[in-house]
């Protein structure tokens, strides 16, 4: 449970923050609030509302396009910013996402730190080798891929994810999702990203999250697409080389939602190769 | 003796300047019926059900989901700001009249969202209804007349 003493800040400039870490036991950042309110910890003692820095904005920055942590979900769906197939891609995975009122609180920010299983985020950012700026303990401004944020657990408490950076690129997608209802979390999330080019696939992307290790890059999978046409026997082949474990839920086996995995990608590579 | 924790913030609810007493750790749906708008609904207080729901500065959140200090200063819309028994709202006719209120718990919910989507899109099709609704949980009706009452309420609205 959250503790009644909490303290609020609102920051207007970052620079502000920095004294209120060095100050206070056990800070949170508070962008829509949706993980701190799952969490409730009780040992945070002050909370650091981010909406009066400005972070939610949504703009192009040459050939990408660079969104602001507080933007919620809902901001980038509805976004106007950018009409390339990679920004589509964040929109369409992102307009799955939980239900519209949620939508509307959850930040792409919050959600990036915080990284829970359900996250429909991750796995696209991933795929479109997006990349991330943060405040290291407020202060010094780091960048490094989502990837590379996710891998090293980045996202731990005094870094403040600042903006993500979406390269705006021409290319072909799938998003997948397994939930019981299409407004629950996900249990995990399947997104695929290549470039279809004479009919063979290059570069092909295949990330799910909710596994385990919370990410699994299917190198294999890839690797049976790539330089290929998506024929069925392709895909069949690609499915069968998924490799990702799960742990077991109240709603699902782990090795059914490893099996669902395989499921999504045929559908995924099918919708790919226009055949669905 | 602990000294006390609560405070009093600004807002505007329902179109009128406020000022509400609440703990630093408490949610809007707490606080709002802490300060007698019992018209916003407890249902699951986990963003699952949207009994709960509140336009904040005319988009609709799970106000089980909103710290309540983090929205001070804003603008809040429970379903008496978009009617009353003194000023029903087009929405709340047109629930009526679809016969979409059963036990009635979830509509101040549904009445708040509505009322969002047709400000929004004011000819919303079926399935942009059913979108946008999905955070609203009702457990007597099975939605068809909920779907019904939007649609109905739309058509007041263009008439005028």
């Amino acid at each position: 449970m959250l503790k009644k003493e909490l303290r609020w800040f609102f920051p207007e400039k970052p620079d502000e923050i920095p004294d209120i870490l060095k100050k206070e036991a056990k800070v949170a950042f508070h962008g829509g609030g949706t993980s701190i309110l799952r969490i409730k910890s009780d040992v945070i003692t002050a909370m650091v509302d981010l909406s009066k820095l400005g972070w939610n904005k949504i703009r192009k920055d040459g050939s990408s396009v660079v969104i602001g942590a507080t933007a919620t979900f809902n901001e980038v769906v509805k976004s106007s910013a950018s009409t390339a197939c990679s920004f589509r891609m964040l929109q369409d995975a992102l307009s799955r996402a939980a239900s519209n009122s949620i939508r509307n609180r959850i930040t792409v920010g919050g959600s990036l730190a915080d990284f829970p299983p359900w996250s429909d985020l991750i796995a696209t950012l991933i795929a479109l080798d997006a990349k991330v700026t943060w405040l290291e303990d407020g202060k010094a401004e780091k960048k490094a891929s989502v990837a590379e944020f996710i891998e090293k657990k980045l996202g731990k408490d005094k870094n403040l994810v600042r903006e993500i950076t979406v390269p705006e690129k021409d290319l072909s997608y799938s998003v997948k999702r397994l939930a019981r209802t299409s407004f629950e979390y996900g249990m995990f999330n399947l997104a695929v990203s290549c470039v279809v080019k004479n009919g063979t696939i290059e570069s092909p992307v295949i990330v799910v999250t909710g596994t385990k290790d919370r990410v699994a890059r299917q190198s294999d999978a890839e690797a049976a697409i790539a330089g290929k046409a998506l024929t069925d026997d392709v895909i069949r082949d690609a499915a069968a080389r998924v490799k990702v474990e799960f742990n077991a839920d109240v709603n699902f086996g782990a090795e059914y939602k490893a099996n669902m995995v395989g499921v999504y990608l045929k559908d995924a590579l099918a919708e790919i190769a226009g055949r669905k | 003796m602990s000294a006390t924790t609560t405070i009093r913030e600004k807002f505007t609810v329902n179109g009128k300047a406020v000022e509400l007493a609440m703990e630093p750790n408490e949610t809007l749906l707490q606080v709002l019926r802490n300060n007698g708008y019992t018209e916003v609904k407890n249902g699951c207080s986990e963003g699952q059900c949207g009994a709960c729901m509140v336009q904040l500065d005319g988009v609709p959140v799970n106000s089980c989901q909103v710290l309540a200090v983090s929205a001070k200063g804003k603008k809040v819309t429970t379903s008496k700001g978009v009617g009353n028994y003194a000023n029903v709202s087009t929405i709340q006719e047109a629930y009526v009249e679809a016969g979409a209120v059963q036990c009635g718990f979830c509509i101040p919910g549904f009445v708040v969202v509505t009322d969002a989507l047709l400000r929004e899109n004011p000819d919303p099709g079926e399935d942009e209804i059913k979108a946008y609704l999905n955070g609203n949980l009702c457990r007597c009706t099975g939605y068809v007349k909920i779907i019904d009452a939007v649609k109905l309420a739309a058509k007041k609205l263009k008439k005028g």
